[in-house]
């Protein structure tokens, strides 16, 4: 083997491949000859009631006018590869990565990644709605996410701190899942799937559309597995800790509910998740191989969201909201005798939503927004269950207000400027948060547009940063926001027939972020002491074809430094990024083919190890045609069976003792869903 | 230049000659060898399929709305049956005067559909509307012309928001960034034109059923 891949490097450097590729991709369809005008006759109806139409208006929310890289997938594209969980999906797409500390999943975007963060630094939103939690401001990207992968139509993402200019918590990026509606599913679906490690999950969905134009969808779902049955840790290998096997700790169970209605300009939707998770690295200094730790996670939203065109140019959407989060953490300890020490947190917030949109004045597209949230319940505690010690307890409350305003001005047909104002209020911070969103966009061709942003956004410390006052952490009262400031170039292409190619350059610096430092010999505070800087660039090229064919390749390059320790590369941080993904439509149509390729680079450990790069192939075969009213899948995922590795914790009795963490090497999936 | 170390993308390393070398790499060369021969081999595998891909195959995914809805004037011909058309030769497809269809109609001069062309009639005047198969009626003019046009043997497109509702018989919509259109039974049954199931099931509303 060896002999073969020294001589396949010496060929051609791998680089040298991508680039070819990426070439061919743009070269061979400007080299065919083409009739200059658009011609859509060719298509069906069918086909082309899914063209994606691009408003000529310039001044629509079309996708290369907007002021940021945007990277969509669609259900298509979830089905076509198998995704699981929403992770899977974002690990798929541009400059995005995550790592799994076999407890949550965390996103790392354009080489940030903070384990730990519950990803506060991502703002999350299902149907626009945030998802973001208020205690730890968490987003759930795991099987502890809300919605079940069947019901998300489509998945956009969008990086930089200028992502929204509504909604907190987009401070290296956002999310947002956009779910589908009844018509997608139309009757009733069932669905079930059996995977490695004894992972089954079962789903019943309804839907219903009436005459009158109201749609309704009701979908429940259930899924249990439990894990690989043993899992070795190096570090607790002696005889008193099972030789440093995790035995039956990895299990993970999640119940569902979903439903939506939508009676004419109003919609009604919510969503409920419970996550168990057994926890096998003994982290937090608990008894190693102990069944008894384990988090569990849960989470519920209500929307209401009422939109009405006012005139034929202004639109209102008025939106209210409730939600909860729950969490709970049971960690045996070893002291004299075994302890079972419990945590909990619980949050409860709600709150409303203004937003009017008008292109009433010309070249002007004006939107403009008031958005309340009252954190009624932030609820934390921890004791030791027999006998009973309390350690912490605190209880929080208070409003966040947030204003915005957002002007596109068309200043010439081919010239936009995007600009952006949002002013916070936030009852974690002190003063009053103003921040801008600026981009230039140009359009030299109607196939080419360059885009120059520039943004800057903050994140409140969370309940937990700003309260936590117990295992050696003491509150400290001074804390600030966490400041992020972006800047970035895009070149985008699309030569009108399903080629995209798109490549960016970004620059972000974060200031002021929270970590913990230590104040005496025995006591760590959080601290806004933390600074990086991240410079980048990415390119992506994506072309779909008519049948179904997809390629897509995409290239993130860049070097996140951590300023407030000597400018060194960051922890954590991979430096390149690869992603290739393949769709071929098999035997007439009648199968889908998808193959992703993903690859991340050597990473950082906290504990000044590195973790190797690794490069995952997942296959997935899936048939919608094969049987009537069946719709068949076979995946395989980590194809190659590494147990590539992801970075641990910091070695204390806080985080993880291990440095690294091997994942689960290959896994296979079965799915079958029956619609009635 | 930090990125100038072992660790990125330039790999630096002396030969067995001591000689100083420089490798750029996408993998940390050292520690990825065994993912390697998977990546050429898939690589080259798709540059491959890449190349043999005949590139007029390639169909857009996305369009102006002007190319989608002459797209759609040109394909709803096929679903639709006029009264007597066994005798006709060709399609006579008008527009009125400010059907703000631009470049994008000019597809249509050389097609034809089962054999029979496609004569483009642009503006014309009303007496010669009520002469054509299918009159893309613009926003400007919608429900005039619709009104007007009501009881001929015509199937009036258009895509003001209320055209169906104001007796034209399909209506064009943008929904998001989709096309979607409506159907007024009613008024095509009045003026003896046939609308195939096939296409009514793609509607997104139809009003006037009985």
């Amino acid at each position: 083997m060896r002999g073969f891949h020294l001589a396949c490097l010496k060929r051609f450097s791998l680089i040298h491949v991508v680039y070819m590729g990426l070439l061919s991709l743009i070269i061979a369809p400007v080299m065919a000859d083409r009739p200059s005008e658009e011609d859509l006759t060719g298509l069906s109806m069918e086909q082309l009631l899914n063209v994606e139409v691009i408003n000529a208006s310039r001044l629509g929310q079309k996708e290369n006018m907007a002021p940021t890289s945007i990277s969509v997938v669609t259900a298509k594209d979830i089905h076509t590869f198998g995704w699981r969980t929403l992770g899977d999906a974002l690990n798929g797409m541009r400059g995005l990565f995550y790592t799994n500390d076999r407890n949550y999943n965390y996103l790392g975007v354009r080489g940030f990644i903070h384990t730990g963060d519950y990803n506060s630094r991502v703002l999350l939103m299902i149907d626009g709605k945030r998802m973001n939690e208020n205690i730890y401001d968490g987003a759930y990207i795991g099987q502890e996410f809300v919605l079940d992968m069947d019901l998300v139509e489509r998945i956009e993402f969008i990086p930089g701190s200028g992502a929204s200019i509504y909604g907190a918590n987009a401070y290296t990026g956002m999310i947002n899942v956009v779910t589908k509606n009844a018509q997608a599913i139309d009757g009733a679906q069932l669905a079930g799937e059996i995977g490695t490690f004894n992972a089954y999950k079962g789903r019943a969905t309804v839907s219903k559309v009436w005459q009158n134009g109201t749609e309704g969808l009701l979908s429940a779902s259930h899924y249990d597995s439990s894990g690989p049955e043993n899992l070795y840790f190096r570090e607790f290998d002696t005889p008193s800790a099972n030789n440093g096997i995790a035995h039956n700790m990895d299990g993970e169970r999640a119940d569902r509910l979903f439903g939506k209605l939508k009676y004419g300009n109003l919609t009604l939707s919510g969503g409920y998740v419970d996550r168990y998770k057994r926890v096998p690295t003994a982290a937090f200094g608990t008894i190693f191989n102990d069944p008894g730790f384990y988090t569990d996670d849960a989470q519920f939203y209500t929307d209401l969201i009422y939109q009405n065109k006012l005139t034929d140019d202004s639109t209102l959407l008025l939106r209210g909201f409730y939600q909860g989060y729950d969490y709970r953490s049971d960690l045996p300890y070893a002291g004299g005798r075994r302890i079972v020490n419990r945590d909990l947190v619980s949050g409860r917030w709600g709150g409303g939503e203004a937003q009017f949109t008008t292109t009433a004045i010309d070249r002007h597209r004006l939107m403009m927004g008031l958005e309340y949230q009252y954190d009624q319940k932030q609820h934390q505690a921890n004791f030791d269950k027999d006998p009973y010690v309390l350690y912490f307890d605190s209880d929080g409350s208070g409003h966040r207000v947030e204003l915005y305003v957002q002007d596109e001005f068309a200043i010439r047909d081919d010239l936009l400027f995007n600009v952006g104002l949002r002013l916070d209020y936030h009852h974690m911070v002190n003063s009053m948060q103003l921040n801008p969103r600026l981009g230039l966009i140009w359009n030299p061709l109607d196939s080419t547009t360059v885009k120059i942003l520039y943004s800057t956004t903050f994140r409140a410390p969370n309940a937990y940063e700003s309260d936590l006052d117990a295992f050696g952490i003491v509150a400290n009262p001074n804390l600030k926001e966490e400041r992020i400031r972006t800047y970035e170039g895009i070149l985008e292409w699309r030569d009108g027939y399903g080629l995209k190619v798109l490549g960016n350059f970004f620059y972000n610096e974060m200031t002021q972020v929270l970590e913990t430092e230590p104040v005496n010999a025995e006591a760590m505070s959080f601290f806004n002491n933390g600074a990086y800087t991240t410079y980048g660039f990415e390119l992506e090229s994506e072309k779909r074809w008519d049948g179904g064919r997809l390629l897509k390749a995409s290239y993130t390059y860049n070097l996140m430094t951590d300023e407030a320790r000597g400018g060194h590369w960051a922890v954590a941080s991979p430096q390149n990024l690869f992603k290739l993904h393949y769709a071929e439509p098999l035997f007439g149509d009648k199968a889908m083919l998808g193959i992703e390729n993903i690859f991340v680079d050597q990473r950082k450990t906290l504990q000044g190890g590195m973790a190797e790069p690794y490069y995952l192939v997942n296959v997935n075969l899936s048939s919608d045609r094969l049987i009537p009213n069946l719709d068949l899948s076979f995946g395989v995922y980590n194809l190659l069976d590494n147990h590539y590795q992801m970075v641990g914790g910091d070695g204390s009795d806080n985080d993880l003792r291990q440095d690294i963490l091997r994942m689960n090497g290959r896994e296979f999936r079965f799915k079958a869903v029956l619609e009635f | 230049m930090r990125f100038l170390s072992s660790v990125g993308w330039l790999q630096v390393f002396f030969d067995r000659k001591g000689h100083k070398r420089v490798l750029v790499c996408l993998l940390s060369c050292s520690e990825a060898r065994q993912a390697l021969p998977t990546i050429c081999l898939s690589l080259s595998i798709l540059l491959t399929i890449i190349l043999l891909i005949s590139p007029a195959q390639a169909r857009a995914e996305s369009g102006s709305a002007e190319a989608v809805k002459v797209a759609f004037l040109f394909n709803v011909l096929r679903f639709i049956e006029w009264p007597g058309q066994n005798d006709q030769a060709a399609f006579n497809l008008c527009t009125s005067a400010k059907d703000a269809l631009g470049d994008k109609l000019l597809v249509l001069k050389n097609k034809s559909i089962d054999g029979k062309p496609i004569n483009l009639l642009r503006g014309v005047s009303m007496d010669v509307l009520k002469t054509c198969h299918l009159v893309f009626v613009g926003k400007d003019e919608a429900l005039t012309i619709a009104h007007e046009l009501r009881g001929f043997p015509v199937l009036t497109v258009g895509d003001h928001k209320d055209f169906v509702r104001e007796g034209g018989m399909i209506g064009l919509l943008l929904d998001g960034n989709r096309l979607k259109f409506e159907v007024n039974l009613q008024a095509a049954k009045e003026s003896r034109i046939r609308i195939f199931a096939t296409l009514l099931k793609l509607a997104k509303t139809i009003v006037g059923a009985s």
